[in-house]
């Protein structure tokens, strides 16, 4: 995929609409005129303005204009984007989370975007999915942080083990939150699922007495009701 | 083994399933130490209608680890898979019993692939049970080999 990208400087440009000019441009130009104006519209992902390579001569104008060309993003630039994108969201929240917690989030991020661990057909983290999961650690407030995973289509994984008793959330996007805890009783084991917006996900998950996995001291009671 | 004819696994053979790094069970409180598979290790993607494993019996070697290490670089030789990923093991006639009493009537049969004589494929999976695939992780794939555990060299 290639399109063309002019410097953001010119978004003020007051070329007379493209509709007027239809007969006095090619079909070619139009299209071009056309990507242009989408570009102005939209934002530069972080990682693909790390490998726009400069045109020179392209579509030289009575103003100096620099045309870029970009590719279609490499694997690198999808796990740069992904991750740069989800750290904004977390500093836009910083205040909530302690400094130690959010270097603790980074250092987990960057290592499920690990390029050498990547697997193909595999998704980065989804900016949505990422929301939701902020959301449900301010609400639910974890002492214990989780570890963390990736589904295959971007939705972040949090996991709590206690023993062998465990608690899984999968982040989706708008909201939406999949759980499923299991813990062993008499020699079996229960299991639970629920699929909850992330605003009753502390309800959700109230029956089962959620703080014997996000909590330190309920782990020294260790059976939970 | 032909190709052409459906081979279900015997029950006391077993399977190995890769599980990249971002599906492994992880404890933050130690230092993110691997401690097993997150449920989404055994989902089936979009498109897929069987949950690809290995048949670590499919090889004849009398030492277990060579099996187990034959089908790792068959693996290894068919996809890039990462230093740090795992594979989990286990037993055909678990696998389906766990999957029986969660309601799900599964088949483990033999699908074989161009340098990939162990495939095989775990069918009709159900895609979004969670329950399922929570005790798909905990209580069927009860073995794991670390990627970095085994060798590189060729048997």
């Amino acid at each position: 995929m290639t399109s063309i990208l002019f410097d953001r400087q010119r978004q003020g440009s007051t070329s007379p609409p493209l509709q007027m000019l239809k007969d006095a441009l090619s079909k070619e130009t139009m299209n071009l005129a056309e990507a242009i104006r989408t570009f102005l519209h939209s934002d530069p992902s972080p990682g693909s303005l790390l490998q726009e390579q400069p045109i020179a001569g392209l579509m030289q104008t009575s103003t100096t204009r620099t045309a870029r060309v970009s590719v279609e993003p490499s694997l690198h630039e999808r796990l740069f984007d992904a991750l740069a994108e989800v750290k904004i969201m977390t500093s836009k929240v910083a205040m909530h989370l302690d400094k130690q917690w959010r270097q603790k989030l980074f250092a987990q991020l960057d290592s499920l975007h690990d390029p050498d661990e990547w697997e193909e057909g595999e998704e980065p983290l989804q900016q949505e999915s990422f929301a939701t999961f902020l959301k449900a650690m301010l609400a639910i407030n974890p002492e214990r942080r989780p570890g963390l995973g990736l589904s295959s289509l971007g939705h972040l994984i949090a996991a709590w083990t206690t023993g062998s008793d465990r608690l899984t959330i999968e982040f989706l996007p708008g909201d939406r939150t999949r759980w499923v805890l299991a813990r062993a009783v008499s020699g079996e084991t229960d299991r639970f699922a629920g699929d909850t917006p992330v605003s009753r996900l502390v309800e959700g998950l109230a029956p089962y007495r959620p703080d014997y996995w996000l909590r330190y001291a309920e782990q020294q009671d260790h059976q939970p009701a | 083994m032909p190709s052409s004819k459906i081979t279900n696994l015997p029950d006391d053979n077993r399977v190995m399933r890769h599980v990249g790094w971002n599906k492994l069970r992880r404890d933050a409180d130690n230092d993110d130490k691997v401690i097993g598979f997150l449920p989404e290790a055994f989902q089936l993607r979009e498109g897929e209608d069987s949950l690809s494993v290995r048949w670590i019996e499919y090889y004849t070697d009398p030492d277990d680890a060579a099996r187990i290490r034959r089908c790792v670089l068959e693996e290894r030789a068919a996809r890039k898979i990462g230093a740090k990923s795992a594979f989990g093991i286990g037993r055909v006639g678990r696998i389906k019993q766990v999957c029986k009493t969660h309601g799900a009537s599964i088949r483990i049969v033999h699908e074989p692939k161009d340098n990939e004589p162990s495939h095989s494929g775990i069918r009709r999976l159900p895609k979004d049970d969670l329950v399922l695939l929570d005790a798909l992780a905990s209580e069927a794939f009860t073995e794991m080999v670390l990627n970095s555990d085994i060798p590189t060299e060729a048997i």
